[in-house]
């Protein structure tokens, strides 16, 4: 597909009405109305402008600490609300700030960079913001009432257990955390399918941006790493709520398992900060040394092997818990194997830079650039300390690892985020100050290394980290006074660039707005108003700017790709995965508001349960049960609409409508799979390991029998004929208007709720009791979570047996059908797994 | 206007398929952490395979196991690699066979790197 710069897909002029009638399917909605739209244009600025409130509320809870332990003996705050005030400082930055940003940035950006007009799903973009707004400030909120979270940001049992915490501290974390969580699931699952399927024609793998490639991996790290800390957090509950002894040693229960479950999730979390804002720098370095970046190939391959490699490094945070020094061992390898990439990927960097020579732009990105080198190399170097055992028996629980996670956290992703600030506020808006950036780089620069440096000196005298004060005539008081000046310093700079985004930044921009001001190579510079971009740009380059100079004025003007809505709706150009082939014409949807009635409900059916107000949380499950299924009814598989076809220019028909595996929702569900076996994996995990910790003959432990194998056989036959009752309905969907579809849904409902019942009640024939043992308890885990996927595919059956009933199922519109057997499919597969596990193992014990 | 026919895209296996390396990366991984937990919590630290110690040799069957079809996948990709290009001069073959080649250089290092210790360090420590 080699078309000269001159050649475009489609001729011009365009005809008469073409552009009036895209604005008008992409408008927005005015005033207060705007909360309901989804284009990524409002829901991305939205977005950071959210979490870099939140990095300001957890910074001032970092000035409180470092007010308390300017000298030492001060009791500015009382130690209970210390111990909140350090955990929420914790919480607020790596689950309301961190991954937040990252994650808001690629919504923002990501459509432009890859020749898209929209992400695929924009209100499941929309929902998750807005959970995590509101969830995200009610949260920070229990500070204000004493009941914020207290026992660090990771929470270990057995403090956090009811017998250590009982207030609903903890509970706060637990439930309140965990909808965070699903607020970044459902953005990841948006950016992998729109990264892979939604790219320009043209843009093959290979030609990619680096910033999408990092956003792909980061989104794949979030499916896997993810479903750990809610496991954890579930598990963690029900022995709260229910005493089901999960983490309780008297009981069978280990806290180690919290430990292994949270670092799971933890380790790769850092990365999951890290990659994007490395896919940051990546863009930003060509552009300011006017040069292609060196080694594309090798940092993709960086890229990916670190995230890979990620999730080997997790016992590295437990080296003082006593596991087996051999087990030590192939963590701190795996940690030192790690350090190669991200070592490549600096010396890219540095290299691109070179390569420039004076063509350098000295400006406040590229500060904010160099600023990240320098501080991320140091805390990168205090890391391969950390990451040798015995170093780290010395290091571990101080203030020596205070400064290593600031170093790498500040200086791997704060410093590139801001540099990304003001190196793209012009493709969304007006340029930022110069003058006050600069001296914001420099304020907070300082204020990094004055704050954290000592802590490293700090913490080898032997000062323990998350302490309230510390004695006289350790020798500790000159480093933690320059620590507290130097976080000053640092709020000092965060005030700066505060102020300068508010004097300066306007969404749109002013009428002195500047495009492409860095003259950058890549596409988010294209994307113009509310529909993004007129056309959808042939790609033949890794720099389509600088491979094409005329392309901005082709794409406005309509000659390339799709240059008009073919049905009358927003639409994006679904296209193959690995060369990017166009596909199909997909729908997207506009604004509405179920799913902020979705959103609303969701978060505050979890803050409910803290309390718990058990009355109200059932109000707000309904409420956000309403809000999805209104959601779905109203704006999802509408069938073919308009015409079947249409021609996107270059002599490429495209269809409007597709079913089956090609399209993007097959794709999400797909990612949604993932993400709940990824869960069962961890339950499977934890029954698995609580097993190992309890010893020969303790599994079923006196007391405690095995599931009632007749129940279980049973189980697994009715699961099956759930299988065989969807599939049967989708071969026989036709048209719609038969019964055999609707009986066979119907007959997979009851063989699916039979057999979890029978399920159930195997164990309760064993006899397994949740509370006696952690062996019951994992093994009613695992029947909770597999009732859970039971409940909303028996909601999915009834749902799709409406549509069908009313008419909105049949033909070409079967999305419904196909998507719910694939969900179907999983959670029956899931169940027979856990009968396999719970019936098969304990009797295969010798 | 002539319909232009669209060569059909590949599989989307294709995509995931250079990742092969770097997931065997992570089932020797698995497999070794799981192999010295049992051993050390089940008392076989001293157990005899083969009259070598159980670890060790357990430890060192996975590594083989893993290297095993690392090379296959190095193999393939590197032959692939010397072939022309084709597909009308893309470079996407080019580029994705590479990035096979390379994550599993990378994963066959750091298996060898993981493996390692299990020759040098005692399987369990103090307490076991």
């Amino acid at each position: 597909m080699s078309i000269s710069p001159v050649e475009t897909p489609n001729t011009l002029p365009r005809p008469a009405g073409e552009l009036e009638a895209l604005k008008h399917v992409w408008r927005m909605p005015k005033g207060w109305r705007l909360i309901s739209e989804v284009n990524n244009s409002v829901v991305g600025p939205m977005f950071v402008a959210t979490a870099l409130l939140f990095f300001l509320l957890a910074g001032i809870l970092g000035l409180i600490i470092r007010a308390q332990l300017a000298f030492p003996g001060l009791t500015l705050v009382d130690p209970d609300t210390y111990n909140q005030v350090f955990t929420m400082h914790g919480t607020v930055m790596m689950f309301l700030f961190a991954v937040p940003a990252v994650e808001a940035v690629a919504i923002a950006l990501l459509p432009g960079m890859i020749g898209a007009r929209e992400l695929p799903f924009p209100r499941l973009g929309a929902f998750s913001f807005l959970i995590y707004l509101v969830g995200g400030l009610i949260f920070y909120a229990s500070l204000l009432f004493g009941i914020a979270p207290d026992g660090g940001w990771f929470m270990y049992p057995p403090l956090t257990s009811k017998a250590f915490s009982p207030g609903i501290n903890t509970d706060m974390y637990l439930l309140g955390i965990g909808f965070i969580e699903i607020s970044a699931i459902a953005g990841a699952i948006e950016l992998i399918v729109g990264i892979l399927r939604c790219r320009a024609p043209g843009m093959t793998l290979g030609r990619m941006p680096i910033y999408a490639w990092a956003i792909l991996i980061f989104a794949t790290m979030v499916i896997f790493a993810f479903p750990a800390v809610i496991i954890a957090s579930t598990l963690l509950e029900l022995e709260r709520a229910f005493d089901w002894p999960f983490f309780l040693p008297e009981r069978g229960g280990d806290p180690m398992l919290w430990q292994h479950l949270f670092w799971f999730f933890g380790h790769p979390e850092v990365y999951v900060i890290f990659l994007p804002a490395a896919g940051m720098v990546s863009m930003i370095v060509p552009a300011m040394a006017g040069a292609r970046l060196v080694g594309y190939s090798m940092v993709v391959a960086a890229l990916v092997g670190t995230g890979f490699l990620s999730f080997g490094l997790w016992v590295h945070h437990m080296y003082t818990t006593g596991i087996p020094p051999l087990s030590l061992s192939f963590f701190a390898a795996a940690g030192f194997a790690v350090s190669i990439p991200s070592g490549l990927q600096v010396f890219v960097w540095i290299a691109t830079f070179a390569r420039a020579g004076r063509r350098i732009q000295f400006s406040t990105p590229a500060l904010f650039i160099l600023g990240f080198l320098f501080i991320f190399v140091i805390g990168g170097l205090t890391g391969v300390m950390v990451s040798v055992t015995p170093f780290d028996w010395q290091a571990h629980d101080t203030y020596f690892i205070v400064a290593h996670l600031h170093y790498v956290l500040i200086g791997g992703m704060v410093f590139p985020l801001f540099a990304a600030l003001y190196y793209w506020a012009p493709s969304v808006g007006s340029q930022l100050s110069e003058r006050l950036g600069k001296t914001a780089f420099w304020l907070l620069f300082l204020g990094t290394n004055v704050t954290f440096f000592p802590m490293h000196i700090s913490g080898l005298m032997g000062m323990p980290r998350r302490i309230y004060t510390y004695p006289t005539g350790f020798g500790l008081e000159l480093h933690n006074l320059i620590s507290s000046i130097g976080a000053a310093m640092f709020a000092t700079g965060a005030f700066v660039l505060l102020l300068d985004v508010v004097k300066n930044f306007r969404i749109g921009g002013n009428a002195n707005r500047q495009d492409n001001p860095w003259r950058a190579g890549t596409m988010e510079w294209l994307s113009g108003p509310e529909y993004g971009l007129r056309s959808i740009p042939l790609v033949q380059d890794r720099y389509p700017l600088w491979h094409n100079p005329q392309l901005k004025p082709q794409v406005e003007a309509g000659a390339h790709y799709f240059p008009f809505t073919a049905t009358g709706r927003r639409e994006a150009l679904i296209s193959s995965p690995a060369e990017a082939t166009p596909q199909y014409i997909a729908f997207v949807g506009g604004p509405g508001w179920w799913h902020v009635l979705a959103a609303g409900g969701t978060a505050f059916f979890f803050l409910s349960l803290v309390a718990p107000f058990l009355i109200a949380a059932a109000v707000f499950g309904l409420l956000a049960l309403v809000g999805f299924i209104g959601w779905l009814w109203t704006g999802s598989d509408f069938g073919p609409v308009g015409p079947a076809e249409a021609d996107i220019g270059g002599g490429i028909v495209l269809p409007t409508h597709a079913t089956g595996p090609v399209t993007a929702s097959w794709w999400a569900m797909i990612c949604v799979m993932l993400v709940s076996g990824t869960a069962y994996a961890c339950l499977i995990g934890s029954y698995l390991f609580l097993w190992l910790v309890n010893g020969e003959g303790m599994w079923p432990p006196p007391g405690l029998g095995l599931p009632a194998l007749e129940w279980g056989l049973g189980a697994f036959a009715m699961y099956a004929g759930a299988g065989l009752s969807v599939t049967v309905a989708a071969w026989t969907l036709g048209d719609g208007r038969g019964w055999t579809h609707r009986l066979a849904l119907l007959a997979g409902v009851a063989l699916l709720a039979g057999g979890l019942m029978s399920d159930g009640w195997a164990l309760w024939q064993g006899p397994i009791w949740p509370t006696v043992h952690a062996y019951g308890a994992s093994a009613w885990g695992l029947f909770v979570w597999q009732a859970a996927h039971v409940a909303i595919g028996v909601l999915m059956g009834f749902y799709t047996l409406a549509r069908s009933l009313t008419g909105r199922l049949g033909g070409q519109r079967r999305l419904t059908l196909d998507n719910i057997r694939l969900f179907w499919l999983y959670t029956i597969g899931q169940g027979m797994v856990g009968l396999v596990l719970l019936h098969g193992f304990p009797r295969l014990l010798p | 206007m002539t319909t232009r026919i669209i060569p059909p895209p590949r599989h989307a296996a294709t995509v995931f398929a250079g990742a092969a390396g770097l997931v065997l990366w992570a089932l020797h991984f698995t497999a070794i952490y799981a192999i010295t937990a049992f051993a050390c919590e089940r008392g076989r630290e001293d157990a005899l395979l083969f009259g070598l110690p159980w670890v060790p040799v357990m430890i060192g069957l996975a590594t083989l196991a893993i290297l095993l079809p690392l090379a296959l996948v190095l193999r393939f990709t590197l032959r692939g690699l010397g072939r022309p290009v084709v597909e009308g001069g893309e470079t996407e073959p080019r580029f994705t066979l590479w990035f096979t080649a390379a994550t599993s250089f990378y994963a066959v290092a750091a298996v060898l790197l993981q493996a390692a210790p299990a020759m040098v360090l005692p399987a369990c420590g103090v307490g076991y």
